[in-house]
């Protein structure tokens, strides 16, 4: 279960987050740093994403893993599937460190190509 | 600060911030040691941290180009006829409100970590130290930061090991590490790397936080794409004695003792212990008297403005020094 956003009521940072609960499924999202696992803001359900370290943490060993394997570029997502719900991780390129957008969907609700689409098309626009 | 709480003396920063935080006290704590620090606080949640340890919002912004210098200073000067300098930043188009709220309390738990590796001295409450431009709006709870440096202390001290040294060493890329597969940040850290830029002073020539670069070289570090260099000051004392190139071999240090300087007269004894030598000129000059550099917080001095409020004051050195921000 993420905690609490660190920064309390972070306003902007929500507001740029909510429009993701659009989404068909998408019961919870969270804004963190790539690199340190801070959780900057999150609405809704996130009880089912874990914690903003361990998500940094698996995007760091994904990242790290592949390209100790010769694999170009950086790492875009990261999926994994319970039997209720997909977790999807975006990461998002920025100047200085990147950030992660984590999203919890309900796979009653809806597919995970679609949403793999959707939490991303949000991804390029929660910092805007 | 007039807090009767305050005046008698929590035990250290996190108790004390913990009493503010429940006094909704709004103003700035104060941090003497090394490296020293100020944490200011609105309605007793923690909005800024600035220290030398760690990079501020502004070098965070600018050092990682994501503003350029010339739209930095127009939007300062923009910002005292337009208002705070944030709603300037954002309105100049040059920073998204939400990118600028998230490095801001970025930089609230990355001064924090700083100031935790470092010694303090003690510390003064003061609500006259106005907060900075840019800050974590509405704030960080104590509680939270505290816990939250605790944990990267302990991340770090497991990944590399004790965390003062590892704050001083020096940072050299390996040999020949294969930059072409590497994520950009560490391709970045590898040639910022010079052997001669600490943790610190990597993050700030990046325009990255202290923890996540030391995060990033203890990772890099398992990696083996870096190479420790001993902290600065740490190991033997080099050899500077002449060289016999016949044999390869150091001469033996002197037997007579260098000579030393002898204050007030610009000239060095020729033995220690002896009468200082006569320098032409020197007679009548008046020894310059030491100077005390401790570290003791500084007391409100002379300059104070009498309409300043008083200031409380502490001293810490009963207290541990390593990890003073941490529970």
């Amino acid at each position: 279960m993420l905690s609490q956003s660190e920064g309390g009521q972070s306003h902007p940072l929500e507001a740029s987050l909510s429009g993701v609960l659009d989404y068909p499924g998408v019961i919870g999202a969270a804004l963190i740093d790539a690199v340190t696992g801070l959780v900057y803001a999150e609405v809704g359900d996130c009880r089912a994403l874990g914690n903003g370290t361990e998500l940094a943490d698996l995007t760091n060993l994904v990242t790290d893993r592949l390209t100790e394997a010769g694999a170009a570029g950086e790492v875009e997502s990261v999926v994994v599937n319970s039997r209720r719900y997909h977790q999807i991780t975006q990461v998002l390129p920025r100047r200085g460190d990147d950030f992660l957008l984590a999203t919890v969907v309900d796979r009653a609700e809806t597919n995970l190509a679609l949403a793999i689409r959707a939490t991303a098309e949000h991804a390029r626009n929660v910092l805007a | 600060m007039n807090s009767p709480a305050v005046a008698h003396g929590p035990r250290n920063v996190p108790a004390l911030l913990m009493t503010l935080h429940r006094e909704r006290f709004t103003g700035a704590v104060v941090v003497s040691g090394t490296p020293g620090g100020t944490l200011h606080l609105r309605d007793g949640l923690v909005v800024a941290v600035r220290t030398p340890a760690s990079p501020a919002p502004d070098v965070l912004l600018l050092r990682s180009r994501r503003i350029a210098e010339p739209d930095w200073i127009a939007a300062g000067e923009a910002s005292r006829t337009d208002g705070p300098l944030a709603d300037t930043l954002v309105a100049l188009g040059l920073v998204r409100a939400p990118e600028l709220s998230a490095l801001c309390l970025a930089t609230v738990f990355d001064g924090a970590f700083a100031m935790s590796l470092g010694t303090s001295a003690g510390w003064q409450v003061d609500d006259s130290v106005p907060a900075p431009d840019l800050i974590a709006e509405p704030g960080v709870e104590p509680r939270r930061l505290t816990d939250e440096t605790a944990r990267r202390m302990l991340v770090l001290s497991q990944l590399w090991g004790p965390l003062v040294d590892f704050a001083a060493t020096r940072i050299n890329p390996a040999a020949q590490p294969a930059v072409g597969t590497l994520p950009v940040r560490y391709r970045d850290i590898l040639l910022g790397a010079n052997g001669r830029r600490a943790p610190r002073d990597l993050a700030f020539a990046l325009g990255r936080g202290l923890y996540p670069v030391m995060l990033d070289l203890a990772r890099m570090s398992a990696r083996r794409l870096v190479q420790r260099d001993a902290p600065a000051g740490a190991g033997p004392t080099p050899i500077v004695a002449p060289r016999d190139f016949t044999t390869g071999a150091s001469a033996p240090p002197p037997q007579a003792p260098l000579p030393r300087r002898n204050p007030g007269t610009h000239a060095p004894d020729s033995v220690p212990g002896a009468p200082p030598a006569e320098v032409p000129g020197s007679a009548g000059r008046i020894p310059t008297p030491p100077v005390d550099i401790g570290a003791r917080p500084a007391a409100p001095s002379g300059d104070t403005p009498p309409s300043a409020p008083p200031c409380v004051e502490h001293d810490l050195r009963d207290h541990p020094a390593q990890g003073e921000i941490t529970p």
